[in-house]
Parts: structure tokens; C-alpha cells; sequence
């Protein structure tokens, strides 16, 4: 059955409680620039109340591209949100996970995007899932090759970020890839 | 004054080209994007979808009926949209079969990129086509555009997957390929 429930985190809708939360983790500098906000909501000024309430009302309006908060299940602290979209194809929909920076390399990240992965490939007809990173977003590469995301381009001069232009990189992950490396994980956990 | 190429001028669309901009988009050929589908659309769908078009002077888009300049005949459509002003834009194009290689597309593609460069001041133009579209892939290389991005399967269409392809240039490499032209604005 599909879940969003994992081993670390839950994924479930924004609530209007939750603005707070969200206001105080896509404060953190280091996602300037990687906020990941669907919404015209700006990635790098400072951000305020009305404007997360209005990145809420826009999540609220998209059927083909939710976004749910990450919360970490053991204590139901709002860690961050992660996107998915297939507004353009559910063939080949596209990925994001955002967590608060204080929360890296903990599983968290991960849990959600196996979520996510499950849900496309196990409730949608998927075939090919995309993501797109910041060149300059050193964990967000290792992030997406980690999960079987492989380059297949770069998206020349997508933004300045103090000065300098930048590119987005573009991967993928096929259906059967992603299936292959289940099938891995699991052979490798039988044998323990 | 519109906008003027060699042999075609990008023009305003009118009522008139209704049935013209209809048979664009159910034929199969022409018709764009799958996602558009399916090509059954009728002239009061097409009217409503012009007369839709509001007046606005913040516009990230444009749309442009192609018009060949020796006796007025329809041609295609070009458009670009989703500009980040002074940044970026994407351009699109669609002509009838009756005008294919004849140069009216390039002609078309290289008018509208004037204009996007040297009056809309963009860095960067980009277009999306596909795999199963290597016309597509061959008018925008011949324009100077390169491939960016090559979506693996990302499609479908007549039966096949085929990749999605970005592809795009940058604006130092249009003004390369236009001496006759200087360009004013300072380098990033």
C-alpha cells in the first residue's frame, strides 16, 4: 500500500499551524538559492509570514504537484518539504527535497525521496523522474547520485548566485533502474 | 512596424487566422506538444483562446501569427514565454506543412531571436523539443542553439519513448554569430 510513512520521517500536507515551522527553516542561509518553493516565492530574499502563507495557498491549489512537510516522527518537528510533479506528464514526473541544514545526513532527506520514488514509480505511471540540482550544490549532487540519478545535462546560465552564473544539472532515473536497486537493497538485506 | 525578417514578418494574431492557427494544432504533425492533445479543438475554442488574451504591460509572453512578406500567406506560429525579464525566455514554433524547407522557419527563429536579444536584453534563450522531432533539432542547431539537456525516455509519441531535449544559447554566442550587430550590454 502506499505509504508516507518511513523509518525516520512521515510526509503529510501543509496545515496552517505549520507556517511557523516552515518560516523558520527556509530562513536558514544555507538554502539560499535551494529552497525549492514552487510558488513565486522568492529562493533568496529574506521571507515572511504572508509569504509562506502564500506558498501554502499555492501547494493547497496543486493537484499535480503536491508538496508535504517532512516531519521527523520522533518528536513531529517540521524538518522540511519535499515536491513532486507531474503536471507536465506523469510519465516523467520531477523531484525536490528540501530539509533544514541542521538536520543533514541523518536519513532524512533520503526517507523522503524513497517516498516519493515509491509513490511515482508504484502508484503512477512513471517511467523517467528528473530532478534538478545547482551545480553549486555540492550535497544536493551527492544526494540525487546516491539514489541512481544520472546527469543527462546541464542547464546553462539558470541564475547568478553572488556574482557568478550558474547551471542547474539535470538527472534522471529510469523505472528500471530504480527497480533494479530495490531489488539490490532487498537481496542485500536478505542475506543481512 | 512589425517584426520583419528577410522573407516573413511575425505579426499579431487575427481573427482571420483562426482557421489556419486550428489546422496547426490538429494536425498531428504540427500540433506541439502531446499534452495538448487531443486534436479535436473546434474554431469557437480557438477564438475564446484569443480573445482571452489580455492587455497587460507586464508580459512574459508572446505569440507571433508567421507571415510571408511577398503575398501575406500564412506560415506558422512562433511564441516565447515564460521570460525572466533581462534573463531568460523560451521560444516555440510551429509551421504548416505547406511551408516546410522553404526557409520561412529560420527565417521566422532568427527574426524572433533578434528581437529577444537586442530588445528584450535576455542572456540566455532556450527551447524544448524531442528526440522523435530531429527537424526541430536541426532548425534551432542551425540557428546556433545547443543542446543542454537530454531527458532520458522522458516521452511518448506514435508509439515510441524518445528522449526530451532542452536546448539553448547563450547571449554572447548569438552576438558571435552576428557581427553586424554590437552588443551594449556589459558582460555579467
Amino acid at each position: 500500500m502506499s505509504t508516507f510513512i518511513g523509518r525516520h520521517v512521515r510526509l503529510r500536507r501543509p496545515e496552517s499551524s505549520d507556517v511557523p515551522a516552515v518560516l523558520r527553516y527556509l530562513a536558514h542561509p544555507d538554502l539560499v538559492g535551494r529552497r525549492n518553493l514552487t510558488a513565486e516565492i522568492d529562493e533568496v530574499l529574506p521571507l515572511g509570514t504572508g509569504d509562506v502563507e502564500a506558498l501554502f495557498a499555492a501547494w493547497r491549489k496543486s493537484r499535480r504537484e503536491p508538496t508535504l512537510l517532512v516531519v521527523r516522527r520522533e518528536d513531529e518537528e517540521v524538518i522540511g518539504h519535499a515536491t513532486m510533479g507531474w503536471d507536465w506528464d506523469p510519465l516523467a514526473p520531477w523531484v525536490s527535497v528540501t530539509i533544514e541544514p541542521e538536520q543533514w545526513r541523518r536519513g532524512y532527506g533520503s526517507d523522503a525521496l524513497d517516498m516519493m520514488l515509491a509513490h511515482l514509480f508504484g502508484w503512477l505511471p512513471a517511467h523517467s523522474v528528473s530532478c534538478w540540482v545547482p551545480e553549486w550544490s555540492a550535497e544536493g549532487l551527492a544526494f540525487a547520485a546516491a539514489h541512481g540519478f544520472r546527469e543527462c545535462g546541464r542547464v546553462r546560465r539558470a541564475g547568478l548566485r553572488a556574482g557568478k552564473e550558474w547551471a542547474y544539472v539535470s538527472l534522471d532515473l529510469l523505472r528500471p533502474e530504480w527497480r533494479g536497486s530495490r531489488e539490490r537493497e532487498a537481496a542485500d538485506a536478505a542475506r543481512g | 512596424m512589425p517584426l520583419e525578417g528577410e522573407t516573413v514578418r511575425l505579426r499579431e494574431e487575427r481573427t482571420d487566422d483562426v482557421p489556419l492557427l486550428l489546422a496547426l494544432r490538429n494536425d498531428m504533425a504540427t500540433q506541439g506538444w502531446n499534452i495538448a492533445l487531443p486534436p479535436d479543438y473546434t474554431e469557437p475554442m480557438e477564438r475564446r483562446r484569443l480573445d482571452a488574451r489580455e492587455y497587460a504591460l507586464e508580459r512574459t509572453d508572446g505569440r507571433f501569427v508567421i507571415e510571408r512578406m511577398a503575398d501575406g500567406a500564412f506560415v506558422g506560429l512562433i511564441r516565447y514565454s515564460e521570460l525572466r525579464p533581462r534573463w531568460e525566455v523560451t521560444i516555440g514554433i510551429s509551421t504548416a506543412p505547406a511551408a516546410w524547407g522553404s526557409g520561412a522557419a529560420f527565417d521566422a527563429q532568427e527574426t524572433l531571436l533578434r528581437f529577444l536579444y537586442l530588445d528584450l536584453g535576455v542572456r540566455v534563450v532556450r527551447l524544448w523539443t524531442h528526440g522523435a522531432n530531429p527537424h526541430a533539432v536541426r532548425l534551432a542547431e542551425r540557428s546556433g542553439f545547443r543542446l543542454s539537456m537530454r531527458g532520458r525516455e522522458a516521452g511518448y509519441k506514435t508509439g515510441r519513448r524518445f528522449d526530451m531535449i532542452l536546448m539553448d544559447m547563450l547571449r554572447e554566442e548569438w552576438f558571435a554569430l552576428h557581427p553586424d550587430v554590437a552588443d551594449d550590454l556589459p558582460p555579467l
